[in-house]
């Protein structure tokens, strides 16, 4: 009998202990995303932090998204509070899963999607799904993301249990690998999931022309899931607004024939659809100036400008209020923009 | 003892089974899958000379770029994804595209963007649709009026047709 205890003692002692090092050593082990190394991988995971708060626009989609809106300037002009999910090449399944993940934790009443990742029709890369996912809180959305998302050669189980996919990283482990995987120093590098870029690289030469396509079709795939985050805002009862940020260059060129495929699903879906390309001289954008690669993305100037003016449609077209009279809300804000404000500066 | 050598075993046998996972997970599909799947495979290595200098998708830029004697407009873009910056070279006649691998940029497209040149096999911008085949052969895909040649080293020749006509022409990598 005592045999048997002892065995038993023995075997799950060695398992408690096995699991807990196996636990460690997968946070040791996974990419550190922080202010100095990847700092877009950990977007997904940040938003938790805010998932208390009532946000009443959620902004969501890939870095034309992470790099447009600034919440809280939004709040700050406007008085209303919202959150960017949204990361680097989040394609349109991502950006469904990361929705429906949003909705258990609280019910804005706008959100708003940016058409660009919809000319995916597949996954595109493994870096891209891990930024996404691996910083998603486990739950039945995160398993139906991975499933969605994965590239040819990754396993579902390599999701489940990262350190099977980056056990091979200790030969490039640093200090801040150690420390970050027992939280020290961990910090937030979003403003609300915006992700602040203060350099200014001018774009020369605007981009007038994309390279010519075999099929200028939205994929069926991700126009799919456009419909399942209609159907889904429809039933959490909040509006979905389509925007196209205003930032075109070759590589991530925005056709015509798109446009109208998106002007059309819009027209017969009841969707309000906003072209911010059209309207760069009304948004006050200059190229020399509001962005910081070479007009891929926007910087903190031009993000700004475009916040300011989204903002006024968002109150005097889809009619939110500002909230800025809730106490406890505003508080929280005043702290966010704080913090904003010291980023901006220290550039 | 017998006891101890028993969970001894079982523990060892745990660790194995974990290991055997591990290595598992790592083991990932290296093959190649950059073809159409429909089109041919020939021998050919698809380039376009331009200005006296041989363009070939694939080759490295800086070269290729310095050669030609033509002053050009240029764009550079990062990637959402990943490192290094993709190039945009626009001359009268031919826009060069870049990669970056490494350090190093290559020529992932060139594009033919009007009728002052011909490709090295005389197909011209607003050529017959007919001669696409004529001059290239039949063993192609062709997609909404839009031929794929695959050749060798991982470059095409992508011809676009409308109204039976050519409209655009591209030598691709990958």
């Amino acid at each position: 009998m005592k045999k048997k205890i002892f065995t038993v003692v023995s075997v799950t002692a060695f398992l408690v202990i096995l699991i807990f090092a196996l636990f460690i050593a997968q946070n040791i082990l996974m990419p550190k995303y922080s202010a100095t190394h990847i700092p877009d991988g950990a977007l997904t995971s940040e938003y938790y932090a805010e998932a208390h708060i009532e946000h009443d626009v959620i902004f969501i989609g890939d870095c034309e998204v992470y790099e447009s809106f600034v919440p809280a300037k939004l709040w700050e002009e406007y008085g209303i509070s919202s959150y960017v999910r949204g990361n680097a090449q989040q394609l349109a399944w991502h950006s469904y899963y990361l929705l429906e993940e949003t909705f258990k934790y609280e019910k804005p009443k706008v959100v708003v999607f940016n058409v660009l990742a919809l000319k995916y029709g597949e996954p595109q890369s493994e870096e891209a799904n891990r930024k996404v996912l691996d910083g998603m809180k486990w739950s039945g959305t995160k398993m139906d993301a991975v499933r969605a998302s994965m590239t040819e050669g990754e396993t579902l189980i390599s999701y489940l249990f990262p350190i099977l996919r980056y056990h091979t990283r200790f030969k490039e482990l640093e200090k801040s690998d150690f420390s970050a995987a027992f939280g020290i120093n961990d910090t937030v590098v979003s403003d609300s999931g915006y992700l602040i870029q203060t350099d200014i690289v001018p774009q020369t030469t605007p981009s007038s022309e994309g390279a010519p396509l075999m099929d200028y079709t939205l994929p069926k795939k991700s126009m799919k899931y456009l419909d399942m985050m209609r159907e889904l805002c429809k039933r959490n009862g909040a509006e979905l607004v389509l925007v196209k940020a205003p930032t075109n260059s070759f590589k991530y060129f925005w056709y015509d024939e798109w446009e109208e495929q998106i002007d059309e699903y819009a027209e017969q879906n009841g969707l309000r659809y906003y072209n911010f390309l059209e309207c760069v001289d009304e948004i006050g954008l200059d190229f020399t100036h509001d962005t910081y690669d070479a007009g891929v993305h926007l910087n903190v100037y031009g993000a700004e400008k475009l916040t300011s003016y989204f903002g006024a449609i968002l109150r005097d077209e889809l009619g939110l209020k500002d909230t800025s009279d809730d106490a406890e809300l505003s508080a929280f804000w005043q702290g966010k923009l704080e913090i904003y404000n010291e980023r901006k500066s220290k550039g | 003892m017998n006891n101890k050598f028993r969970v001894i075993c079982f523990l060892f046998v745990i660790c194995a089974i974990l290991a055997a996972f591990a290595l598992v997970s790592c083991e990932k599909d290296d093959s190649d899958n950059t073809d159409d799947g429909n089109s041919q495979n020939s021998g050919v290595v698809y380039s376009i000379t331009y200005k006296g200098v041989k363009l070939t998708p694939g080759g490295e830029a800086k070269a290729a770029v310095e050669a030609i004697d033509e002053e050009y407009s240029y764009e550079e873009v990062g990637s959402c994804i990943g490192d290094g910056k993709d190039k945009r070279y626009s001359y009268t006649s031919i826009r060069i595209e870049t990669v970056n691998n490494d350090g190093v940029d290559y020529i992932s497209a060139i594009y033919v963007l009007n009728d002052l040149i011909s490709t090295d096999e005389k197909l011209t911008i607003g050529s017959p649709e007919a001669d696409i085949v004529q001059k290239y052969g039949d063993g192609c895909a062709v997609q909404n009026g839009v031929y794929t040649y695959t050749g060798k080293d991982k470059t095409k020749l992508r011809v676009f047709t409308k109204d039976e006509s050519v409209t655009s022409i591209a030598y691709l990598w990958n």
